[in-house]
């Protein structure tokens, strides 16, 4: 046994910590994270201080071949590999000793980082960085490990997912040749382990939307998603407040193509019409402007730009509410004037914004008590809290009685996906 | 953050318990007129701000990218 079996932070010491210690320096690789974290925690062994510990590792061995489970190649972690060095680890020379927990460190943390990185495919846009859930360095990733008793509490941390991703692990484990579920898999992965006490569930395929506050839905709703040609994308923001009577704010290339074109072909009374007010550019020193003297003609083809924003009204864009998760894609939830698309199975009819069935629901379940509409006055109120607000891709979803939902693939996200998956993305 | 509730001449200003009501511009001025008086909830004083049409809480580009719809 090394004289400092056990996580106690005691200093090393004696005749057998000095050969391990030398066995492990040598085995470091120049600027490891591995090393980092050792040399941080005085060399002390995380998998091999003694016997006892040595059998708790081969928990981690199994863990690591069976890694299907997640959607991971086994062959990438050298299962069998491990088993040998910790079976000959047994015979307590230091170097053995070293060697296996060297190698059980660097898959351990390989392992934890592929779990919390999705496949290129499946990835979310994190438009507001407080959300984006960091990809732990290995140095970050053995501290935490041993910041926990054995191998058994560590393995059973490393594998806590969120309630997606454990579900359709689940199912995946039931139907291990099912792509569909990977890839889905996968999707679920880019989510971050903990979505939030509360937070909103948008889902494209199934053209969705779900408040869930403590893993139960406390509110459902259909909603309409982008086009063919402005899909809604993959994207994770917080929902910080609302505006309720809003403006609606055209970005410039829906500017140019539904006002400035018609615009120019029928006149700027069509502006007028439409309700909008135009402004000389996006900035805080913006100029208002006379429709009259814009040259639409020019807007339409680019060369020149203004600002368009639809004054609050019944028939505006947002409808009677937006709900305000700042991005850079321009996406946002929102009510809409037109509810007949509600009436619709196949509801993608929007530039790339959510709009609503409920947008009211939605607003009162958020914010309680919410102010009188339709007085042409716009009004923001803040949420106390920000909730997350995901907004995913799923064409296999879990559902609370462990069935799978199978949904369209409706933006045929799926075939790209399915290519990646055969040509497996992460290569042993 | 500063908060601010306009007062404009049809404009009702909600005070939602605790929630802070926000600013914001209305649509009442003529169009010619690019001024509109707001009141500092969160002090006494009256302070003047011009409508630029922005929303003086997301970054400039955020709000450059304007709402998809």
């Amino acid at each position: 046994m090394l004289a400092f079996a056990g996580a106690g932070p005691s200093s090393p010491a004696g005749p057998a910590h000095s050969a391990y210690a030398r066995a492990l320096e040598a085995g470091f690789r120049a600027d490891e994270p591995v090393a980092a974290f050792y040399r941080a925690h005085g060399l002390r062994p995380l998998w091999t201080g003694d016997a006892r510990a040595r059998r708790e590792a081969r928990a981690l061995v199994g863990l690591f071949a069976s890694a299907s489970a997640d959607g991971l190649n086994p062959a990438r972690y050298r299962p069998a590999r491990l088993a040998a060095l910790l079976a000959a680890a047994e015979d307590e020379r230091p170097e053995d000793i070293a060697a296996a927990e060297l190698a059980l460190s660097r898959a351990y943390a390989a392992y934890v980082r592929d779990l919390r990185t999705p496949a290129p495919y499946a990835r979310l846009a994190f438009v507001d960085p407080a959300l984006e859930p960091p990809v732990p360095t290995a140095a970050a990733i053995l501290a935490e490990a041993a910041r926990r008793p054995d191998a058994r509490a560590r393995v059973a941390a490393a594998r806590r997912m969120n309630p997606i991703y454990q579900r359709l692990r689940a199912a995946l484990a039931a139907d291990p040749a099912s792509a569909a579920l990977r890839l889905n898999l996968e999707r679920a992965r880019a989510l971050p382990p903990d979505l939030g006490r509360r937070h909103i569930l948008v889902d494209a395929p199934s053209q969705t939307l779900t408040l869930v506050e403590d893993g139960r839905a406390a509110l459902t709703m259909p909603v309409a998603v982008g086009s063919e040609a402005d899909e809604t994308p993959a994207m994770a923001g917080l929902l910080r407040y609302a505006v309720f009577d809003p403006y609606w704010n055209v970005p410039d290339d829906v500017a140019r193509e539904r006002f400035a074109e018609p615009a120019a072909r029928w006149g700027w009374p069509v502006i007028e019409g439409a309700g909008m007010e135009v402004w000389s550019d996006w900035t805080r020193s913006a100029r208002r402007l006379d429709p009259a003297a814009v040259d639409w003609a020019a807007v339409a083809d680019g060369r020149r730009t203004v600002r368009l924003r639809q004054r609050p009204g019944p028939r505006n864009t947002m409808g009677s509410v937006k709900f305000m998760l700042p991005n850079r894609l321009g996406i946002y939830l929102h009510d809409t004037p037109d509810k007949s698309v509600f009436a619709r199975r196949r509801r993608m009819v929007s530039a790339g914004c959510i709009r609503l069935a409920d947008a009211a629901a939605l607003a009162r379940a958020l914010f309680g008590a919410t102010p009188a509409t339709g007085g042409g006055v716009e009004r923001r109120v803040d949420l106390a809290e920000p909730v997350p607000v995901y907004v995913t891709y799923f064409t296999a979803f879990p559902l609370d009685d462990g069935r799978v939902e199978t949904r369209p693939d409706v933006y045929g996200r799926d075939r790209e996906a399915l290519a990646s998956l055969t040509a497996d993305v992460r290569p042993a | 953050m500063k908060t601010t509730t306009l007062l404009a001449a049809a404009g009702s200003m909600l005070l939602l318990g605790s929630v802070a009501v926000a600013q914001t511009y209305g649509n009442t001025q003529p169009a010619d007129q690019s001024t509109t008086t707001t009141t500092d909830t969160t002090a006494t004083d009256a302070t003047t701000t011009t409508d630029t049409g922005a929303d003086m809480t997301m970054t400039d580009d955020t709000m450059a990218a304007g709402e998809r719809g």
